[in-house]
């Protein structure tokens, strides 16, 4: 029911917003198909869109025809707005959830090393991380990485390949900059639960230390990083935007970027939308995950 | 801290400095001598119009230090009358502004500011104002809970008692008392924004930017990756070294010893 609300705020945002861009779409749509702007021309297609109703009325139908399916087609394009997400989301989701994993596996390995051993190789590691991320921006790396294994060492074609050497380096990319935040995390939450009592307690009963970091206190750690994880799963779509412009990957992102600089409202419309109800979907399943690993929260 | 805070403050000073003086006109070309290495007169080279690439370096700095400081300056013009709002009105007034923070908290701030970009045009008041009404929400939810710690104190109750109006109270009792928590939360966002409006520049989502710029220039230099990478590396290294190096001296969080 909340979720439900939060998509409902959201699908009022995403209308209102598109509606306050400058320039008006009937205008800009007639400038892109090159017809003359005459008023019976302005007047007849802003009929046809609904224009010419009151915004609350536009809403509503513009919502109804929505969840029916009908997103509207892309004046630039001419494609059906819905179908063209459908066919880029895969792009984008294997691009955010493949980095996203490969971030969170590296994370686990680090922030439990070097919550091991503060100090050690893993805590430099993740720590030098955490400021190279810091200090590059994603594009950057995006481009330096290209510089390296497309240019230097040849060794991919990350424009012209097979899907799966398109998709490499924008993965290396996400999976690098959620990684380092992630460890950081995992590292700080385990140190906090090493010096619980409980661990104390175990410690006190002649636990093996292995087993007390990894299961006494990973547990309620391992809570806390999917409390971090779930606003990084949660931006995944948009978060791609940066690696989908660099290489060229044609997901949901660079759709929207390429539909901004034609001024095309209904993609942006149905961006929100779409971002929105990943972002709602995603926080639902985290709140269940968590719930489950520390169940004093809930 | 505060040595931390005299750092950051002479690196910004600097910053001004090279964005106001350059030795040559970062606007002069000379296609001829395009792509030309290190001279004593260009030091880091010339780019593929001919443009001297240290003086366009050192005058890229003056729209990233716009919007670090207008970001900064429309956190606090949106966050503090929205956070002491909610901190001293009761709850049943303050709810929709509560849930507009609490949005504008989860949302990323970066996807805000490319749809708000997109929506209005590229420039370095809409990403100051994007950004900031982002970092908004938390700020303004932090200052709440702050106000509200200090709203039970004797001195604000016996400003209370004296029956002065909580507008009042509000920036004479409460907003002092808190000033320098809000300024480090501000801060510590600083770094991060560099790297936001270099990633927004480099998209050039709702037009590019006009001027000589970072992100912008990274943009139009990365189809010379390939035979000139020094075009790319050098714009990469300030946008590194300032945000890498604000973030660091001014977030918390990154702090070595915590943890």
């Amino acid at each position: 029911m909340r979720h439900g609300g939060a998509l409902l705020a959201a699908t009022v945002l995403a209308f209102y917003a598109a509606r306050a861009m400058p320039g008006d779409p009937v205008r800009l749509a007639l400038a892109a198909w090159n017809v003359p702007q005459t008023p019976e021309a302005v007047a007849s297609l802003s009929e046809q869109w609904g224009l010419d109703r009151s915004l609350p009325e536009q809403y509503a139908r513009w919502l109804w025809r929505l969840v029916q399916g009908d997103w509207g087609q892309s004046f630039r394009t001419g494609q059906p707005i819905l179908a063209e997400f459908l066919d880029r989301a895969p792009w984008s989701l294997a691009i955010g959830l493949g980095g996203l994993s490969l971030g969170a596996i590296v994370a686990l390995a680090l922030g439990f090393a070097s919550a091991r051993r503060p100090g050690g190789w893993a805590d430099t590691t993740s720590r030098a991380l955490a400021i190279l991320t810091q200090s590059l921006p994603g594009f950057a790396a995006a481009l330096l990485l290209l510089w390296l294994f497309a240019i230097q060492l040849g060794w991919l074609r990350p424009f012209t390949g097979t899907a799966a050497e398109r998709l490499v380096l924008p993965v290396m990319v996400v999976g690098i900059f959620s990684a380092a935040p992630l460890a950081r995390v995992l590292r700080r939450e385990l140190r906090q639960a090493l010096a619980a009592p409980w661990v104390r307690a175990a410690r006190a009963r002649g636990i093996a230390e292995r087993r007390i970091l990894f299961v006494h206190a990973g547990r309620p750690a391992l809570a806390g990083f999917v409390a971090a994880l779930a606003p990084e799963a949660a931006w995944v779509i948009g978060g791609t935007a940066v690696a989908e412009v660099v290489f060229a990957v044609p997901g949901v992102s660079l759709f929207l970027v390429q539909a901004m600089s034609a001024r095309d409202h209904l993609v942006l419309q149905a961006y929100i939308v779409f971002v929105a109800a990943w972002m709602i979907l995603v926080s639902a399943l985290a709140h269940a995950v968590r719930a489950r690993l520390d169940p004093r929260g809930a | 801290m505060t040595r931390r805070f005299a750092v950051a403050a002479m690196m910004v000073l600097v910053l001004a400095a090279v964005a106001i003086w350059q030795p040559h006109d970062p606007e002069w070309l000379d296609p001829a001598r395009a792509f030309e290495g290190p001279s004593s007169a260009h030091w880091l080279g010339l780019d593929h119009l001919g443009r001297c690439l240290l003086s366009r370096i050192m005058m890229g700095a003056g729209p990233t230090l716009q919007v670090v400081a207008g970001v900064a300056g429309a956190t606090l013009a949106f966050g503090v009358p929205a956070g002491l709002t909610l901190g001293l009105l009761p709850d049943r007034f303050g709810w929709p502004l509560q849930r507009a923070c609490e949005l504008l908290a989860v949302v990323p701030s970066l996807l805000l500011a490319l749809i708000v970009v997109g929506l209005f045009g590229l420039s370095t008041a809409t990403v100051a104002l994007a950004l900031g009404l982002a970092q908004a929400g938390p700020f303004a939810l932090l200052l709440q809970a702050l106000s509200r710690r200090i709203s039970v104190s004797e001195y604000v109750l016996a400003a209370r008692g004296l029956m002065l109006p909580w507008p009042r109270i509000a920036l004479r009792h409460v907003l002092p008392n808190v000033a320098p928590t809000l300024g480090a939360a501000v801060a510590a966002d600083l770094g991060r924004n560099v790297l936001h409006y270099a990633a927004l520049a480099f998209l050039g989502i709702g037009g590019s930017v006009s001027g000589v710029d970072w992100g912008g220039m990274i943009q139009d230099y990365r189809l010379h990756l390939q035979t000139a990478p020094v075009l790319v590396v050098v714009p990469v290294l300030a946008i590194g070294l300032v945000g890498g190096g604000l973030s660091l001296l001014l977030d918390p969080t990154e702090d070595a010893s915590v943890g």
